[in-house]
């Protein structure tokens, strides 16, 4: 299967029953803590939901939702990104989402809303899960039993 | 004409200096931010430390991260040459799974330009790898299983009566009394014959160990032949596909 814009809107749209039904399990890894769950969905798509933090800068970090190695969106908390797409908007360590299409891929961004602010320094675990749950929200994953 | 050269230099490093940012972090390190991009528009981010005439610059663990985020790892085969052949190019080193490069205050602003050239350019190994294959049918029966249920052991070995040992597809459900399941597919006839064969085997070799109840065939769309499907059944309830409701609800029984 190739990721398209009509398999991306098949996703989103909600007769696509997306649902966390597993727990949110992390992995620590060297550099990284990772956490990494299929999706439910009717279409039974292999849809992954994650976060990563990166060690050295646990104030960035990254939630995304994949489909065969294409994030579909992802958000990258306080990070600095600049859309290559007029108006050219410009983040500077700053949250912003990206949003997967054909003619951009994951190039493009905007500033989602609701995201609780992480200072740059430690992040605490409730800020995490704050994020984490703000996400699933967004792309209309609803949880059950996670 | 070099009148419009210096023009371009101008503004160009006008351009690039818009994009230059740094802040201090309550931990003494610098977070800067460079004008090098990766392709999705993100922006290279350095931490970079001083210590009297000394100076560390590091990624922060963001190349690899990004690399393993996309499914890259560079241990292996033609992402691994790659690695290390820009490492080498730019002389920069790998500590704790970050790219970092210690050197004299004086030449920070290079340690600072070349690590973050590295960087973007490191992060184009995704685009050069081959990209991964479809999943087999078996990953995407594992993947729909991972979404449904907490317990799923993958590639799960199994010994039957006459002493021969299996390797089914997964195992999944309650992990005190787990089902056993084995994908069952073929591009061909011939193919799909011999994959319905080899689960037949195995479930009759363990019949006995494992109730029926607890033995479950995949068959992935295709044609299957009524009676081979019959016989499987003596054996192992016998799901597909394409009717993906009602195995899931045989696990959850």
């Amino acid at each position: 299967m190739t990721v398209s814009d009509p398999v991306v809107k098949a996703v989103f749209d909600p007769s696509a029953g997306l649902a966390l039904q597993v727990p949110v399990t992390w992995k620590d890894r060297p550099g990284t803590v990772r956490s990494e769950m299929a999706v439910s969905n009717v279409r039974a798509l292999p849809l992954l939901v994650g976060m990563q933090v990166t060690k050295a800068k646990p104030w960035k970090p990254t939630v995304y939702l994949m489909l065969e190695n294409e994030q579909l969106r992802r958000l990258d908390i306080n990070g600095s990104h600049t859309n290559r797409i007029p108006p050219q908007e410009r983040w500077l360590q700053r949250t912003h989402k990206h949003v997967w299409s054909e003619a951009h891929h994951d190039a493009v961004a905007y500033t989602p809303s609701d995201i609780p602010d992480v200072a740059l320094g430690n992040v605490t675990g409730e800020q995490l899960r704050e994020i984490f749950e703000t996400f699933l929200a967004e792309c209309h994953i609803e949880t059950r039993g996670a | 004409m070099m009148a419009l050269c210096d023009e371009l230099i101008t503004a160009a490093l006008a351009r690039i200096g818009e994009d230059w940012t740094c802040a201090p972090l309550d931990s003494g390190w610098l977070l800067v931010t460079t004008s090098h991009q990766y392709s999705d528009g993100d922006h290279v981010e350095l931490l970079v430390r001083l210590d009297h005439d000394n100076v560390e610059v590091s990624d922060g663990g963001d190349a690899l991260a990004r690399l393993d985020l996309a499914g890259v790892n560079v241990k292996h085969g033609r992402a691994r040459d790659m690695w290390r052949r820009l490492l080498r190019a730019h002389e920069l080193e790998v500590h704790n799974k970050q790219i970092s490069v210690q050197g004299a205050v004086d030449d920070l602003g290079w340690l600072a330009e070349n690590t973050a050239n590295a960087v973007a350019n490191l992060d184009g190994i995704r685009l050069l790898v081959a990209p991964p294959r479809s999943p087999m049918f078996a990953d995407r029966l594992v993947t729909l299983f991972k979404a449904e249920f907490e317990y799923v052991q993958e590639s799960p070995q199994v010994r039957g009566r006459s002493g021969g040992v299996y390797r089914a597809t997964a195992s999944v459900g309650d992990p005190s009394s787990p089902t056993l399941v084995q994908a069952v597919t073929g591009e061909s006839l011939p193919a799909r014959r011999r994959a319905l064969e080899h689960a037949f085997t195995m479930f009759s070799d363990i019949d006995g160990q494992l109730p029926t109840e607890r033995k479950l065939a995949v068959l992935n769309e295709g044609d299957w032949r009524a009676e081979q499907i019959n016989l499987l059944s003596n054996v192992a309830y016998v799901g597909a596909w394409s009717h993906r409701g009602e195995f899931l609800g045989f696990l959850n029984s």
